[in-house]
């Protein structure tokens, strides 16, 4: 199963590197322009945090530049789609096509079988990032630019938590409901409302406290790199996923399964 | 060794719109009661969603029923599935694969998770070579009834104690038809317990002990293949010399079925005498007698319990 999802694993992540040394391959060009100092000034904090920029300095600084741009819309965008199909076919996708019924043929129980899913899912995640940071860290290296490795290490902890909670509760759907695109459906909505209340989030001071409703709002890659240490959060994340793959669990454990 | 217990499993159809429909629009297995006992191989015979498979998803610890009980050598089939699978290889009806997987990688995935003994290995090769099945090929290229191969060498090479085959020959040539009958006849003789679901005649009445009969979630009857066949109707073709003959042969109280000519198709329940007093007064040209399986048996059974 590893296998399987482990390629689809490392296409992805390899198709991060590259992007994201694309990003910092131009950012010393950037940094240098004046242009894009001036404009990243006049640029409203609302919109700077649309893009992850969250502490209010410019799009010239590299914590500001990597934020916004390699853990940024694309880097969330592809590991959502990962996490949230990922789950959907290590439960749901196997019931709805019927393959599930040669694993659950063999003397492996339920919940033994979904803790391997799990084991899945989470070393998938962890490949994902580990080789994101560490494409960050050898392009870095590469077009010399001075960083300090904390900060990155905590910040990768914190994604593999915010993603891990997003697979967590597609696991969830994906064990609750029968067919495979009632649970995509589920689990890709239920993001995208956490995405939009981050962002409604951020257009407004008055609008701050919904941050707080969405898990993609514990998330503030520019504070992390700029030296926060985000221990409550990352412990607050992964209780929300340990509740959703318990439950995943006492629903897989005890419904009916039609293959 | 297999023991269902007033098994019931009750589904209100999804196309049901009013009240009135619902009562009626149910669809499951109703209050089914059979045994099987250890070394007999049993078929469970009924048209497609009579409830064959669904009876097998209680045996595999699929679902769980609402009433009743399934047990494979004395464990619950629900509560204990762990152990009740330790006992068993099934054959799903289904043959979905996980398709970026070769053949081998597939048994080999399998016979780990059955815990890997050598002789998964040795029964996999001599049945991948009898099935002539190349199992190093991407499960994604093989046709269906190669497909169906490599869910047969799966579910046989486990020497499991009990075999649940749901439409094992689904998707086979004749050829392959004949090989899964002789290897399901050599897994008998080896004393294991098979249950073969199935809405196709030959492979049962050939490898089968008795049958059961499934129609609308209920079982109607279990029968003896011996005894399905003695009560089948037999249906003789015969051509006589001329009309007064057929007149003749007509005023025995003899069942004709069909007459063209000269020619008559007559019926034959049980005893085969009064045909055969009829015969020595007449002079015929031609007789024959009409090939009749466990289908025709299984479709007079059917009829006689209200019709289909």
């Amino acid at each position: 199963m590893f296998k399987q999802q482990g390629k689809k694993a490392l296409n992805c992540a390899t198709g991060l590197a590259f992007y994201n040394l694309l990003l910092i391959g131009v950012y010393p060009a950037i940094s240098r322009s004046k242009a894009m100092s001036e404009l990243s000034a006049t640029l409203p904090n609302s919109v700077k945090r649309i893009f992850g920029v969250t502490s209010g300095s410019g799009l010239d600084r590299f914590e500001s530049y990597v934020s916004s741009q390699c853990f940024g819309q694309v880097w969330l965008l592809v590991m959502g789609t990962y996490t949230i199909s990922t789950a959907d076919a290590l439960i749901a996708k196997l019931v709805d096509q019927g393959a599930m019924a040669y694993l659950l043929s063999s003397p492996v129980g339920r919940l033994e079988l979904l803790s391997t899913q799990v084991g899945v899912l989470v070393s998938g995640l962890a490949l994902m990032i580990g080789l994101s940071e560490v494409g960050i860290w050898g392009e870095m290296s590469l077009f010399d630019i001075p960083i300090e490795v904390g900060p990155y290490l905590r910040l990768g902890v914190l994604e593999f938590a915010l993603f891990l909670a997003v697979g967590a509760y597609s696991l969830f759907f994906s064990a609750m409901f029968k067919a495979e695109e009632h649970a995509m459906l589920c689990s890709a909505s239920l993001t995208f409302l956490f995405y939009a209340l981050d962002v409604f989030s951020g257009l407004n001071d008055q609008f701050s406290w919904v941050k707080d409703l969405t898990i993609l709002g514990w998330v503030q890659p520019q504070e992390v790199l700029d030296g926060a240490v985000p221990n409550d959060r990352i412990v607050a994340l992964f209780g929300f996923s340990a509740i959703f793959i318990t439950l995943a669990g006492l629903i897989f454990g005890k419904k009916d399964l039609h293959i | 060794m297999i023991n269902v217990e007033g098994v019931t499993k009750l589904y209100p159809s999804n196309k049901s719109k009013t009240k009135e429909k619902e009562n009626q629009g149910v669809r499951g297995i109703s209050d089914i009661t059979l045994r099987v006992v250890e070394g007999e191989a049993f078929g469970l015979l009924g048209p497609n969603g009579a409830g064959k498979t669904t009876l097998i998803r209680h045996l595999m610890g699929f679902i769980k029923p609402d009433a009743g009980f399934a047990q494979i050598h004395g464990l619950d089939c629900w509560q204990d599935s762990r152990a009740v699978k330790s006992l068993v290889s099934y054959l799903p009806g289904e043959m979905n694969f996980f398709e970026q997987m070769s053949g081998l990688e597939f048994l080999i995935l399998m016979s780990g998770m059955h815990g890997d003994q050598p002789i998964f290995q040795k029964r996999r090769n001599v049945l991948a070579e009898r099935l002539d099945l190349k199992l190093k090929q991407p499960i994604r290229k093989m046709s269906k009834g190669m497909k169906q191969k490599l869910g047969i060498i799966y579910a046989l090479m486990l020497d499991s104690k009990v075999l649940i085959l749901d439409e094992p020959t689904s998707g086979l040539d004749p050829l392959m038809q004949k090989v899964f009958i002789e290897l399901v006849l050599e897994e008998k003789t080896q004393g294991k317990t098979i249950l073969i679901s199935s809405h196709m005649f030959p492979e049962v009445e050939r490898t089968c002990d008795r049958v059961g009969i499934i129609r609308a979630g209920e079982l109607i009857t279990v029968e003896g293949i011996q005894k399905i066949r003695q009560a089948q109707q037999q249906t003789f073709e015969i051509t006589l010399e001329d009309a007064e003959q057929v007149q003749l042969l007509s005023e025995q109280g003899l069942v004709i079925t069909s007459q063209k000519g000269n020619r008559l198709s007559v019926a034959i329940q049980g005893d085969i005498n009064p045909l055969l007093s009829g015969l020595a007064q007449v002079k015929v040209k031609e007789f024959t007698q009409k090939t009749t399986e466990l289908e025709e048996a299984f479709m007079h059974f059917y009829e006689g319990e209200g019709g289909i």
